[in-house]
């Protein structure tokens, strides 16, 4: 885990989040091309289970790393102090995003068959 | 008088325009400074406006009534494809990079861009590969195929004829513009704000615009990748998108919208940056929510790549890809809401003065609500499918980009005018102007909304009597009309301003950024000396800046050396690291476009050895610009700098060139990512996907060349390291070593592809592969001819352990060309045998 004031937080998050759909996106297709499950399944399948999975370990890595963010926001640094401070809030607003956004994409495999 | 030099203001004015200033005549084509080419960028973004603003019209006039036939088909397809590609391309981009371009700098206190070379070269990229698009519709053959250009529609067989070469090659020369001012914007803002300026301190317009560069660093490189291989596919025959011989039409549409998505935001943003910017000033306080606006910012940038799919809603994905772009689609309401939130706080708590760029930023919150509501609409995939290529979809479109874009331009534009002439807008003219867009537009685009509804398609030339459709379109055909007659309004009142329009003074809105410390109108230096301002509010906190700055009594007042500088600043702190010296006017922007335009246009009429000639010609000047740099006697051929003051950039190894290199990377690594991403895509999903019995590249060779490639790099990272230490023994030997190896590579990587059972024609299979070793080819032979002027430079003296800035710069792009080596390897030697195939 990077410093949470680290400037690169302010891309961290989201950027996991939009590299998670691109592949989860892109691991649907190739699932459902090469083994697509039965259509009466409905959503309870191996490749939702997957997406779940993923979707909720990255939820809790994201909302682990907002966590962490906040807690440097809150004792602030010393030699960078307001700078620091900005980034690492930022950075907690940027995880906490992400983790949402990851949330509401991956909980639609609870509701939808996968390759209909 | 300034009693720490003893000169007086107009002594010191004199001096920096020695450096500084403009020449006239033709030698204004040499002209690098930002505020000159930033007007140059909207004033010919604003023609073309002109223009596409024309050719709705004439589309107007042609559907005010059914069933007539004042334009022909044919033309009519010309015409809604051609006002897409304008207004999207030539006037939308270009408008809002140039009012970036003349803004950034003044706002961060800094001088000019960190590469002014650059800047020129884009604007002349751009306004060259703008003519040749628009001459297209003077010979009468412009695209007609949709302002997205779909395959099979844009392919040789049902476009014949250069019409989709035009837009092909135009739009991806005016594209090397837009990424080059992405790149230039991005190092801009974060290596040369003042002194003490932080990321938390900087103005909120510069957040925009640096989400916005990036965005294109990252959002342009699809479409350039996609314009490319479909040019390949129209001239060279390589099937890319045939699926009769592996390939497949979506993934145009994939390439399209993974660009074209983001597009929207690339323009919305520097909007909502302007609207951001403007509030406070006329609320008469500073923005609420700061942070949560950069973090609204932020998000909306990344979110907006996460939408492309739901352009594609029609063409048959499963419905759990649809509903994640569809969620991700209504996501994205969530930080433009926290905007409009923040704005409608501004206003509420502050004490708001409706001058004339108020009431366009009035019109435009009212506007982009609707037209952002109807875009929640259309992320709902059973109504998306209801009004797909409806007309509906139309009304959406220009109430987010015209309503979101165009509004806040002209209250931006009313709003700087006193900056760009010194003197104010005619108030009655400007309201009249204003009345008439908004009342127009409405009538135009509300009732836009109904036909679409009432199931009229998108893009019919005409249409048959008593369907319902007839009276609102000739409501929206009135109120283009009314439109037209505002806009008319506003330039006739930008036009007479500059004769009769009263002085403006030195800050007439009481604004409180820093581009109103400068000169009004500015002078090409901006700033004598550079206000050391940790505050978010520099004016408001001290109202007489704009005097102190022209008397010099802030820091780097010193030009007795002759040399262009502005500060170098820490990313994040803003703390002064180093001082930037930039080039001064040069033809070689303007010969470097010139000689690419030729290239564009010998591509066009497809004489070959003429587009080679080009090349070769481009590419002598543009090594002749990285010539002229470093401790080149015509840059900075002496490291002198004042007593106590940090040293000049290229006496360092953490220049903006290395900042440049690595952002020009990202655009890079955004386009080889979308040639890896069409690969994969169509190894998977092409219906017709051929893979050969025997593998097409002898694998042996190949990884020689590949490991030739890698001990180079490490070679080069040695080099560089061993610099760091104060090591420069042997450099030019060390350096003449890398090259060798370098071309040792690169032979061995041409026997390879002449050696191979390769037919790029045959299949898509073969055609992507050879793309790959184009791509390689072009990377690994830049880096042999970069390191051998280095050699060179280090032979002139200019570089070397005293100035040793540009053996860093290349470093990456060595890195970069290997990573994509190993990569490409494993795409299309490594995976073929995964999957059990050749």
């Amino acid at each position: 885990m990077i410093s949470p004031y680290n400037p690169f937080q302010l891309a961290l998050g989201l950027a996991v989040w939009i590299i998670w759909f691109a592949l989860m996106y892109g691991a649907l297709s190739y699932a459902c091309e090469v083994a697509p499950p039965p259509a009466e399944h409905g959503p309870f399948t191996w490749i939702n289970v997957a997406l779940l999975f993923s979707t909720l370990a990255v939820t809790g890595f994201l909302l682990y790393w907002a966590y962490d963010c906040w807690r440097a926001a809150s004792a602030g640094d010393r030699r960078n102090g307001s700078s620091h401070r900005f980034i690492a809030r930022l950075g907690m607003g940027i995880n906490l995003i992400g983790a949402i956004a990851t949330l509401s994409l991956g909980l639609m495999a609870v509701l939808l068959p996968p390759c209909l | 008088m300034n009693e720490s030099h003893g000169k007086d203001r107009a002594a010191l004015h004199d001096e920096f325009m020695a450096v500084w200033g403009n020449p006239s005549g033709w030698r204004a084509l040499t002209i690098v400074n930002h505020t000159a080419i930033g007007i140059r960028f909207m004033v010919t973004g604003g023609v073309f406006f002109l223009i596409g603003g024309l050719m709705a019209m004439l589309m107007r006039t042609q559907l005010a009534l059914p069933e007539q036939t004042l334009i022909a088909p044919k033309l009519y397809d010309q015409l809604f494809t051609m006002h897409g590609t304008v207004m999207m391309f030539l006037f939308a981009v270009p408008i809002l990079e140039g009012m970036a371009l003349y803004l950034v700098p003044k706002m961060l206190g800094a001088r000019d861009l960190l590469f002014p070379r650059l800047s020129a070269f884009g604007y002349f990229c751009y306004l060259f590969g703008s003519l040749i698009l628009m001459s297209s519709l003077v010979l009468g053959i412009a695209p007609a195929a949709g302002w997205f250009m779909y395959t099979p529609l844009s392919n040789a067989v049902y476009s014949p004829g250069p019409s989709a070469d035009f837009w092909l090659l135009g739009v991806t020369f005016i594209e090397i513009s837009a990424v080059s001012a992405g790149v230039e914007l991005v190092v801009s803002i974060l290596r040369s704000r003042t002194s003490g300026m932080g990321l938390l301190h900087m103005p909120l317009y510069c957040w925009y615009i640096l989400v916005m560069a990036l965005m294109i660093v990252f959002g342009f490189p699809p479409l350039i990748l996609g314009s490319i291989l479909l040019e390949l596919e129209r001239s060279a025959g390589m099937p890319f998108f045939d699926v009769a011989r592996g390939g497949d039409s979506i993934l145009w549409q994939h390439l399209f919208w993974l660009f074209g998505h983001p597009e929207v935001y690339i323009i919305f943003l520097p909007a909502a940056g302007i609207v951001s910017t403007l509030l406070p000033v006329f609320a008469r306080r500073s923005i609420v929510a700061y942070q949560w606006i950069v973090l609204a910012v932020i998000a909306t940038g990344f979110i907006s790549f996460g939408l492309w799919v739901h352009h594609m809603f029609a063409i048959g994905i499963p419905k759990l890809a649809q509903a994640f772009f569809s969620m991700a689609s209504m996501l994205i309401a969530i930080p433009t809401g926290i905007q409009i939130f923040a704005w409608l706080a501004t206003l509420w708590t502050g004490r708001p003065v409706y001058h004339v760029p108020m009431l366009w930023l009035v019109g435009f919150l009212i506007i982009f609500v609707a037209g952002g509501l109807t875009g929640v609409m259309l992320a709902l995939v059973p109504f998306n499918w209801q009004v797909h290529d409806t007309h509906f979809v139309v009304a959406h479109m220009h109430y987010v980009l015209f309503g979101g874009m165009l509004f806040p331009v002209i209250a931006g534009l009313y709003y700087w005018l006193p900056h760009f002439s010194g003197r104010m807008p005619s108030d009655k003219l400007a309201r009249w102007g204003f009345w008439l867009t908004f009342i127009g537009f409405n009538t135009t685009f509300l009732v836009m909304h109904l036909t679409g509804l009432l199931g009229m398609p998108r893009r019919v030339y005409t249409y048959p009597a008593g369907l319902g459709w007839d009276l609102p379109n000739s409501l929206s055909s009135i109120g283009g009309f009314i439109t037209a007659m505002g806009i008319a309004m506003v330039l006739l009142d930008i036009a007479l301003h500059f004769r009769f329009g009263r002085p403006a003074g030195t800050n007439p809105w009481q604004a409180d950024t820093l581009e109103w410390a400068t000169d009004i109108p500015p002078e090409p230096y901006n700033f004598i000396s550079l206000p050391a301002y940790p505050m978010r509010h520099p004016l408001w906190d001290q109202p007489d800046l704009q005097a102190t700055v022209a008397e010099g009594r802030h820091t780097l007042p010193e030009i007795e050396h002759g040399r262009r500088e502005t500060w170098g600043s820490d990313a994040v702190t803003g703390r002064v690291r180093d001082i930037i010296h930039l080039p001064g006017n040069s033809w070689l922007p303007f010969y470097a476009a010139l000689a690419l335009s030729v290239l564009c246009i010998s591509l066009l009429i497809r004489t070959y050895s003429l587009a080679l000639v080009a090349v070769g010609v481009s590419l002598v000047l543009l090594l002749r610009w990285s010539w002229i740099n470093g401790a080149h006697p015509l840059a900075a051929p002496d490291a002198e700098v004042m007593p106590g003051y940090p040293p000049l950039h290229s006496r360092t190894f953490d220049s903006p060139g290395l900042w440049g290199m690595v952002v020009t990377l990202l655009a890079d690594g955004a386009l080889f990512l979308s040639l890896l991403f069409g690969w994969l895509y169509l190894w998977t999903v092409a219906p017709h996907w051929q893979v050969p019995e025997t593998a097409p590249l002898a694998w042996m060779p190949l990884l020689i060349s590949g490991a030739l490639l890698t001990v180079a790099v490490i070679c080069y990272i040695r080099v560089v390291q061993r610099l760091r230490e104060g090591l420069d023994s042997h450099l030019r030997g060390w350096l003449w070593g890398i090259s060798v190896l370098g071309l040792l590579h690169c032979g061995m990587l041409i026997w390879v592809w002449a050696d191979s059972t390769l037919v790029p024609t045959q299949t898509a299979h073969d055609a992507v592969i050879s793309v790959m070793l184009m791509n390689q080819l072009f990377h690994s032979g830049l880096a042999v001819i970069m390191t051998v002027l280095q050699a060179w430079r280090v032979a002139c003296g200019y570089v070397g352990k005293a100035a040793p800035y540009e053996l860093a710069v290349v470093e990456p792009w060595w890195f970069y060309t290997v990573v994509i080596f190993w990569v490409s390897f494993a795409a299309i030697v490594l995976l073929p045998i995964a999957w059990g195939g050749a």
